[in-house]
Formats: C-alpha cells, structure tokens, sequence
C-alpha cells in the first residue's frame, strides 16, 4: 500500500457512500499521535465528503478546501479517540460540491460543520486517479491499514506584535518538508487550510489571553494554494460584536490574502 | 420567465450590495450599480461561490450552482450559444438580452465564455435572487 494513508488521512473506513443518504465513515485517531488538532476532525469530515464525491462522480474530479460557513468545536477529543463521521451531501458536481456534516465520540458530537463547500480540479493534478480509485475500494472493504499517522508538529508560528484583548500580529512558515506533503497532495503538496486554521486559531487566542480557548470558525476561505516554503503574514482583529469574543483573521501570501475567517473564542469561567 | 422590474431590483438591492460587501470583504460604498466584481471590486471565483451561498441564507432561496451561466444561454443549446469557448453570434444577442444591466459596450467581441464572469454588477445578483424567489414562489 505503497504509504498511502499514513500522511494526511483522516478516514479509516467507509461504511456508507451513497451521496443521497448519510454519508458515514470512521476514523481512529492512533494513540501514540503526538499532536491532534480539533481542525483536524473538520479535515475528516471533509476527506469523507471528498470520498463520496469522487465516487459519484467517477474519480474525474476532487474538492479541494473552499468554504466553510461554520465549524463548532462541541467537545475536547484527542489521541485514542474513534470519530464517527457523518456527511449530508447537499450538491456535488463537476465545479463544486457543498455539504455539511459531523464527527462523533463515543455517540456525542465532538465538531459540526456547516455550509461547506469546496472547488472541484480535476484528480489528475492532484493524484492518480486508478490509485485513488483504489484505496477507496480498500476504505469500503477492508479498511485502511492500522493508522500510522503520528501527529502534525505545532505551526512554525512567531508573533511580531501582541496588544492583549485587541490584536495581534506575526508569520507563519510553511515547512519544505512534512510528511502530511504526501498525502496532500501526492502530485502536487500543498499546506491543509486545516492546519491553517489551527495556526489562526492559536493567533486569536495569543490575543485574547491565556485563559482563551477557540470554540468555532465561521466564514473560513480559502482562495490560493500554499505551497511548501511560503512564509504567511498572518494577523487577527479582536471584537466582541453581539457580547460574543472573536477575531477576524487573515493570512497573506506575497501581499494577498489566501485565507480568511472569523475564529469564535471563549473564556472558561474559573 | 416573468420581467424583472427596477423596483424589484431596487427593493432588495441594499440586502444584495450588503451581501457582496460581506463576501469580497470590500467597502459596500466602493460598490456602484454598474461595478464588476471582478474588475472593480476584485472577486475571485471563490467570492463568487461564497456569494451566492450568502445570498441563499440571506434571502432563504435555493440557487443552483452554475444557475447564472445556465440561465444566461436562455432557450439556447450549449452549441448555438458557444463555439470552442466563445460565444457565438446568436449567443451574444441572448446574452446582452440576459444581462441587461451591464453596459453595452462591455460586451467585446469575440468573448470567452470563461470571461462572462467579469460582467457581473450587482444588479446581475439582485436578478438571480429574483428568478429563483419567483422560481420558489407557488404558480398562480
């Protein structure tokens, strides 16, 4: 299984891949992972969209990370955890494919997401299309080999500027090299807007304060590809519109923004 | 297909200019009857996507994908209204028929389907939000 699955792949089994029903697939994330971010359960449920999709439509095309109106992070979960993921496919066409879904512990959400919606490229940019068939037949069968993923290192993230409760400001490196580059995507690597998110989402909170805690995204979109090596400018605007805590951020690639959002924080009371 | 009037498109326009300005994360006063969001205001096609999810939830409509493009070949096959990615004759009359906001001279000839895109104004979403609330709305 040449190393498929080991990388940035978030999805065990399928169990369910028709596009008119509930779309249901599994993922264990391996205990001895050192570094499971909750974005990363947004990334299963959207690695399990992308499945069903291509499926539907004959592995000509793949969604790519686009939209995501609103991402909620019910429930803290992590290494030696099973997600149980659930898609309901709203469209999925040759140009795009919108749906939202939801991953489960132990019967409880854990993170929903709502109104996304990814770009369709052709397959053939991204990765062989007869292996991808492939290990989509092993998905539905037999599985995935025991997951080898062993977590994703912390973001390379350095903070220039700090105004507690208002802004701040620094860079983000794009590592050359990571192993997650493999899988995504083996013809052409490219940095996960959901390890993206997880920069941003420790931005915001290195604004708002220690006690901050990230509780969801809303509005999160993704306009370029980041390749390995760029240096990101990456920044966050504190507000707390409607009495709820939250910040704009933004990341920028050469001067234009290749990301955007709005990260949901909140306070534990203590 | 009934007629759009301009009170139709005035009366939502503020709702439709507020949207845009959401999604390309722009100025709403940059924003004039007649801009092009791609030209003038600098949406990608991502914006595009975005936007018409965000009108969706504003106006609570259904719209499907590609809906502009499709509606803009009107009674038109695919070929009669493109040849090799551009549009033909016959195509052009039905688009600047369809697009009816977007002055004439903006129209260049030959254009590349790929290019209608970049004739949008805002009026162009204010009419697919009217189509497809008429579209919803119970014959009769």
């Amino acid at each position: 299984m040449n190393g498929r699955f080991a990388a940035f792949s978030f999805v065990d089994r399928i169990l369910a891949h028709d596009p008119a029903a509930t779309v249901r697939g599994r993922y264990a994330i391996p205990a001895r992972a050192t570094r499971f971010p909750a974005s990363l359960a947004a990334e299963a449920v959207g690695q399990l969209a992308a499945w069903a999709a291509m499926s539907a439509l004959d592995f000509r095309v793949r969604p790519v990370a686009g939209l995501a109106g609103e991402t909620r992070f019910v429930r803290a979960f992590g290494p030696g955890d099973t997600l149980e993921l659930e898609v309901t496919m709203e469209s999925a066409t040759a140009t795009d494919v919108a749906y939202h879904g939801r991953a489960l512990c132990a019967g409880e959400p854990v993170l929903t997401l709502e109104h996304a919606l990814g770009p369709m490229l052709p397959v053939g940019d991204l990765d062989d299309p007869d292996a991808m068939r492939a290990d989509f037949e092993t998905l539905r069968r037999a599985g995935a080999p025991a997951a080898r993923f062993r977590g994703v290192a912390a973001p390379a993230l350095t903070l220039d500027t700090v105004e507690t409760g208002k802004r701040a400001r620094g860079s983000l490196v794009i590592p050359t090299e990571a192993p997650y580059f493999a899988d995504h995507f083996p013809r052409k690597p490219v940095f996960p807007a959901t390890l993206l998110m997880d920069a941003l989402g420790m931005l915001a909170t290195a604004a708002a304060g220690d006690d901050a805690r990230v509780t969801g995204m809303q509005d999160v979109k993704v306009r370029a590809f980041m390749p390995p090596g760029e240096t990101l400018a990456v920044s966050v605007e504190l507000d707390d519109r409607d009495g709820e805590l939250a910040g704009r951020v933004v990341a920028k690639m050469n001067g234009k923004p290749v990301a955007t959002a709005r990260v949901r924080l909140a306070k534990d009371a203590r | 297909m009934a007629d759009i009037s301009q009170q139709d498109i005035d009366a939502i326009f503020p709702k439709v200019t507020a949207t845009i300005a959401d999604a390309l994360g722009c100025d709403e006063g940059d924003m004039k009857r007649d801009s092009s969001l791609i030209n003038d205001l600098g949406a990608e096609s991502i914006d595009f996507l975005d936007l018409v999810f965000r009108l969706e939830r504003a106006f609570k409509i259904k719209i499907p994908r590609g809906k502009i493009v499709e509606d803009s070949r009107g009674e038109l096959s695919e070929s009669e209204f493109e040849q090799k990615g551009l549009v033909t004759e016959r195509g052009l009359a039905q688009l600047k028929e369809f697009l009816s906001e977007v002055p004439a001279d903006r129209f260049r000839t030959p254009l590349k389907v790929a290019e209608i895109p970049r004739l949008f104004t805002p009026e162009t979403f204010c009419k697919l939000v009217i189509r497809a609330q008429k579209a919803a709305a119970p014959a009769g």
